[in-house]
């Protein structure tokens, strides 16, 4: 083996820039197979692809090799592109296509040589009819799917071609159809066993489309034979041309409960986006609208004709047809039934109705999501007023009717929650949590002081309480709160109250009446602290002095809510900032209202306590308002800041009184 | 020298040059000509000569094409070309022959990138968006100005042909709804949706334009604040001009909308101006003694600046519905003097019960351009003509009127018109029922039998021609001329084969159906939003705004842009 010698090398050198030029300009990318298939039509040609295609540019060009229609393609094309252009019967098209790459596609096609001037549609029900090509087409047939002895509606267009012609139009229907209304200028005749109705019309110009509407009811099918409407159309000319085409409608005429064993509701989800996704980060069946104050914690800007979500309805299909169908969702009101005016869609966006509407056409054995969408409107007008929104509960009706016809297959109810902030709940939840703030920090800065005024004794005495109350009210209270409530439902409040409440109360009372001293007592009100110190010291002392002066009992409330708060969240894990909150603002009530009254009856201390409590039951709502987006009908709140927060409050009270006097004579 | 030495300096000396001198030349037949590009290096020499071919023999045209020069490779010879009919061209002493087709096609002079232009990105959290382009009056060879605007106040002023900007500005904070220039394009007209709703006019003829006088419509109309400031709906709830025309002397109207909320109660003031374009002095005011509580969502004057035609509504309510003054729904006509805003006649179009509550409008009136005739639309699907001397229609037509299927309303939008002396032209458009289902998803069409349509009306109210469109009407513009017509079609839409955006030109002058009227769409990637199309005086220029559109897999189609075509 030899090197190469130095000549080889030289023309090598020589030769690379050249190669080089060659390759850049032999080599192309390479290119996704497609196809594409031409077809004519009344204004030129339609260019079908099978694939999304790399298409820059079609072209077309007659026999002469004259460029009759160009179309660009910045984005790729449709699938069916049409070319404009006036073509001539029977002459040959070269059709070319350039690639992205640079490639031409060439094909040639020859325009059809008859040509039906118009065509006929019998849309039954309207939209699915099969759209006729011009060419040599002259008879077409399809299926309709009825339903028996109900109206459906049929909608006839005819066509036009290229040249302003005159047409007459004969359609004729089976034994099981009957014209509801004939519509004006319309010929019935019966030939044979069918019904023909005819009319003329005539086209002033191209591409003009004539239709009407036919109401028609079917009756019950007594024999097995084919049901199709029959249409012939002849166009003629003001050359004298003439032309004519024939649809027909094959009826498959089925009953509610046939096509119901085939089609079912899989599922109703929402909020979904436009495209049936669902959304699971929101709470299911619900509008969430923040108010003004409220948008700083990010909510959707609204416009009135922007959906503000979507809900979808799975359908399934299991027959083997396509069944076409309009979906339709109202949102009503439960209590009269009427709709709802600020959940309708705008009346530019449907045409008057208040539904949100959907046509699909299902196909056999599959599940087809169609999306609905949902409007909402915080302000609206009702008779001339402005009015606002209503937050509650509402109910979606959702139905599904065979599309031309009025009669519903599926009916599904599903509800609607309209939450809306409550800016009472937030105002009372911040003062809540503010007022909590300032007491804890205060608690911290004076703990000293507060424990100083109390004796050890007095403090365990007090822990001992807190733990009773923990074992007697917090824990039965978990452990069944949820199964009376599951029994009970929403007057479980009147059973869990006796322990939440009047337990609780009872104890407390107790406790506070044993430190602090009966307030109806004889004795005065001295306390167990100062009673002790006369007993084992000069009366003369400085200690011995009134505990209204002494202000002693402050601080009673604090440390026995501390102890079943801090048992409780060890214990159960209910340590959260929920109810802290609520803890500190229920001791700061009720301390406040204790030094109020201890000095007074024990009518008074139920009186206070309980409007205490009452207060407190009612930030307690606010604080889940607020935190958990939870609504409460007005009759429970009520119910439970009257008989929760101050009846049961009250008694235990004035049965906590009993129970303390008798601890302050055992102890006296 | 070896042989392949002598071959490569053969390539380089000989095939190289001969092929850059005889590099392609191409040629496009555009509406008012043919476009010629060349990649010679030199750029194209002048005259380029311009033959028609008979026979294998040339002749040149009898009078010869005027030239409009492009840039250096690319080039306009303006002269009426036959179809079917081979030219000759011959330009740097090459020649090209070329049979004329059928129809004229689309030509793109150039695109215009706006983001950097116009700052659109500037905010990247509320990106700005082109709300109103205008082109300056007189023919494409004079037309020197091009002006685009933002939702943000930006303003640019651009030369068409070479796209150089001329000038650019912020006027204000707010929302540029209308721009336009006056006859002799030394103004320019900027009519803002802000709390202010001022009415700027520029002097543009000097090299740096100055503020020529500013007028504040927050006066007549009121000013609001919006409920959500930052929303991006906030700007519907200013006042703001729905309409600005100039007229030949150079005067300028204005209809002033405000709709806004007051105390959760719907108010509504407009007002008609005719502003003096030298001082900005109000000539007249409609009404004179103060603004209507309705909204004038339209209006069009006549060529000689007489008459003009403005229709009002009560405003889109929402469920019930709010009446107008009278305690009526209906929606109005009004036709007054052009010269002292006197009212000549009013007449009231009542609602299309039981499907509609009220009447309302869109772009619902247009006058043909010798003012004897008006053509009015309503968002119902109602046609009408009126002789401008009367108020009774002479004809009326249910254009998209409801078609009830299974107790569904199908309903048409038609809300965009035109007109010209010898045609009223309606374009309807996609069906209200809204159907929003998956990608590829089959459903019946819902669509109206003669939704997505353009019509053409004698004003005897005898259809001329018709036209299917492929896509939602977004715009219609006709030249001085009267000859063409243009409609840019969109739809914001994630289905791909709803997907196309485009500028439909239409001849009006061609003899027989609307395929012979049809010349071609020129297709854009992105979106084409509503009213940012224009056309310049002659018809030659076409000048449309494109906005990216996102597409299901989240790619992006389009860029703001705005296109300058043949």
């Amino acid at each position: 083996m030899h090197a190469p010698d130095r000549s080889t090398i030289e023309k090598l050198f020589w030769c690379l820039p050249l190669l080089a030029l060659l390759i850049s300009c032999t080599s192309t990318p390479k290119e996704e197979p497609f196809s594409w298939q031409v077809t004519f039509f009344a204004l030129g040609a339609k260019v079908q692809f099978s694939t999304e295609a790399p298409i820059q540019r079609l072209n077309a060009f007659n026999a002469d090799g004259v460029r009759v229609a160009q179309l660009n393609f910045p984005a790729p094309p449709r699938q069916t592109e049409p070319l404009y252009f006036e073509w001539n019967e029977g002459e040959t098209y070269r059709f070319e296509a350039t690639l992205s790459t640079g490639r031409v596609d060439i094909q040639t096609v020859t325009a059809p040589r008859s040509y039906t001037q118009g065509s006929l549609e019998i849309a039954i029900p309207y939209g699915t009819a099969t759209e006729p090509d011009s060419d040599k087409i002259l008879q077409i047939n399809q299926t309709a799917l009825v339903l028996q002895e109900s109206e459906m509606t049929a909608t006839v267009l005819v066509k036009n071609g290229n040249v302003p012609a005159k047409f007459d139009l004969k359609i004729c229907l089976p034994t099981t159809l009957t014209v509801v209304r004939l519509p004006v200028d319309w010929r019935s005749e019966i030939i044979g066993e069918e019904t023909c109705l005819s009319i003329t019309g005539g086209f002033k110009v191209a591409s003009e489309v004539w239709y009407r509407e036919l109401v028609l009811k079917t009756s019950e099918v007594k024999q097995i034979d084919r049901q199709e409407i029959s249409g012939t159309v002849r166009f003629k000319t003001d050359n004298g041309q003439t032309s004519e085409q024939q649809t027909t409608v094959a009826l498959r005429i089925a009953t509610i409960p046939e096509i119901g064993e085939h089609l079912s509701i899989e599922s109703i989800e929402m909020p979904t986006d436009a495209t049936g996704t669902a959304d699971r980060r929101q709470r299911a069946n619900t509008i969430h609208y923040a108010r003004p104050l409220f948008r700083w914690f990010g909510t959707s800007q609204t416009n009135a004709f922007e959906p503000i979500t979507y809900q979808t309805v799975r359908l399934r299909n299991d027959s083997e047809e396509i069944i076409h169908v309009v979906v339709s969702s109202s949102n009503i009101d439960t209590k009269n039934g009427e709709t709802i005016p600020f959940l309708a869609p705008p009346e530019t966006a449907n045409g008057g109705i208040n539904q949100s509407v959907a046509f699909a056409s299902l196909p056999g054995g599959v599940v087809t999501d169609i999306p609905l969408p949902l409007y909402f409107h915080p302000t609206y007008i009702r008779q001339d007023k402005p009015e606002e929104a209503i937050p509650g509960a509402y109910q979606r009706d959702i139905t599904v009717k065979i599309w031309g016809s009025n009669a519903t297959v599926l009916h599904e109810k599903q509800p609607l929650h309209l939450i809306v902030p409550n800016q009472q709940a937030l105002f009372i939840s911040l003062l809540a949590i503010i007022s909590s703030s300032i007491g804890f920090a205060v608690v911290l800065r004076f703990h000293k002081q507060i424990f100083v005024g109390f004796t050890t004794k007095q403090i365990i005495v007090i822990a001992l309480f807190g733990t009773t109350i923990f074992i007697g009210v917090m824990v039965p209270s978990t452990l069944f709160l949820n199964l009376i409530r599951a029994v009970l439902g929403p007057i479980s409040v009147l059973l869990t109250g006796l322990i939440n409440e009047t337990l609780y109360y009872a104890l407390l009372t107790a406790l506070l009446i044993y430190i602090s001293g009966d307030p109806e007592s004889t004795t005065g009100t001295l306390t167990r602290h100062t009673y002790q110190n006369r007993s084992n010291t000069d009366t003369t002392t400085p200690e011995y002095v009134d505990a209204k002066q002494q202000n002693k009992g402050s601080g009673i409330i604090l440390l026995v809510s501390a102890v079943r708060l801090l048992l409780s969240g060890v214990t159960f894990g209910l340590f959260t900032p929920m109810a802290i909150v609520y803890t500190g603002t229920s001791v700061l009530l009720l301390e406040t209202g204790f030094l109020f009254v201890r000095g007074r009856t024990i009518l008074a201390w139920a009186v206070v306590l309980g409007l205490c409590d009452t207060i407190a039951v009612y930030v307690d709502l606010q604080l889940s308002i607020l935190f958990y987006r939870l609504f409460y009908a007005d009759w429970y709140i009520v119910l439970r800041i009257l008989i929760e927060g101050f009846t049961y409050t009250f008694i235990g009270v004035l049965l906590g009184a009993r129970l303390g006097r008798g601890l302050w004579r055992v102890a006296d | 020298m070896k042989r392949i030495h002598f071959f490569y300096f053969f390539c380089v000396l000989f095939i190289l040059p001969i092929g850059i001198a005889t590099a392609d030349m191409r040629v496009t037949w555009v509406r008012t000509g043919v476009v010629v590009e060349a990649e010679h290096q030199d750029g194209i020499s002048y005259p380029i000569s311009v033959a028609t071919v008979s026979n294998g023999t040339a002749q040149e045209l009898a009078e010869a094409p005027t030239t409009q020069r492009l840039d250096a490779n690319r080039a306009l010879l303006q002269f009426t070309w036959q179809p079917n009919q081979n030219y000759q061209f011959r330009l740097n002493n090459n020649r090209i022959t070329a049979a004329a087709p059928l129809k004229p096609v689309s030509y793109l002079i150039r695109t215009v990138e706006l983001d950097g232009l116009l700052s659109l990105m500037e905010n990247l959290r509320q990106p700005a968006k082109p709300t109103a382009v205008a082109l300056g009056h007189g023919s494409t060879s004079n037309t020197e100005k091009l002006a685009v605007a933002t939702d943000s106040g930006h303003l640019a002023i651009l030369h068409p042909i070479t796209g150089k900007t001329l000038w650019k500005t912020r006027i204000s904070e707010g929302y540029v709804k209308r721009v336009a220039f006056s006859p002799d394009n030394a103004l320019l007209y900027v009519g803002e949706q802000a709390a202010d709703g001022f009415i700027y006019c520029y002097d543009i003829a000097a090299e740096k334009p100055t503020l020529r006088w500013k007028y504040r419509t927050a006066d007549d109309i009121e000013t609001s604040t919006p409920s959500n400031p930052d929303s991006v709906y906030a700007w519907i709830s200013y006042p703001g001009p729905s309409r600005m025309r100039t007229l030949a002397n150079g005067d300028l109207l204005v209809a002033s909308v405000h709709s806004w909320t007051e105390n959760d109660t719907p108010r509504k003031k407009s007002q008609i101006y005719r502003f003096d374009n030298k001082t900005g002095n109000i000539i007249w005011k409609w009404p004179h003694a103060s603004a209507v509580s309705t909204i004038i969502r339209w209006f069009d004057v006549s060529t000689d600046g007489k008459t003009l035609a403005l229709v009002t509504d009560a405003g889109h309510n929402l469920q019930g519905g709010i009446t107008d003054e009278n305690g009526n729904r209906n929606g109005k006509l009004f036709v007054l003097n052009a010269k002292d805003g006197t009212e000549k006649w009013h007449t009231d179009i009542k609602p299309l019960t039981p499907y509609f509550a009220q009447v309302t409008f869109w772009r619902g009136v247009s006058m043909s351009p010798d003012g004897k005739f008006i053509n009015v639309t309503t968002d119902d699907g109602r046609a009408f003509i009126f002789d401008v001397n009367k108020p009774e229609p002479i004809w009326q037509e249910n254009l998209t009127t409801p078609l009830e299927v299974s107790g569904i309303p199908i309903v048409a939008t038609s809300g965009t018109i035109g007109a010209t002396d010898g045609a009223a032209l309606f374009v309807t458009g996609d069906t209200y029922i809204p159907y929003h289902l998956r990608k590829g998803a089959q459903r019946p069409s819902a669509a109206h039998p003669n939704g997505m349509t353009l019509f053409a009306y004698s004003w005897s109210g005898e259809k001329i021609w018709q036209w299917q469109l492929e896509n939602m009407p977004q715009g219609l513009r006709i030249d001085a001329k009267d000859r063409y017509a243009v409609l840019s079609v969109s739809k914001r839409t994630q289905n791909p084969n709803e997907s196309l955006h485009g500028v439909s030109v239409f001849d009006l002058t061609a003899e027989g159906s609307g395929l012979a009227k049809y010349l071609y769409t020129y297709r854009t990637e992105g979106q084409l939003p509503y009213d940012t199309l224009a056309i310049s005086a002659d018809g030659e220029l076409i000048v449309v705004v494109e906005v990216p559109i996102a597409m299901p897999d989240e790619t992006v189609r389009g860029k703001n842009r705005v296109h300058l075509l043949y």
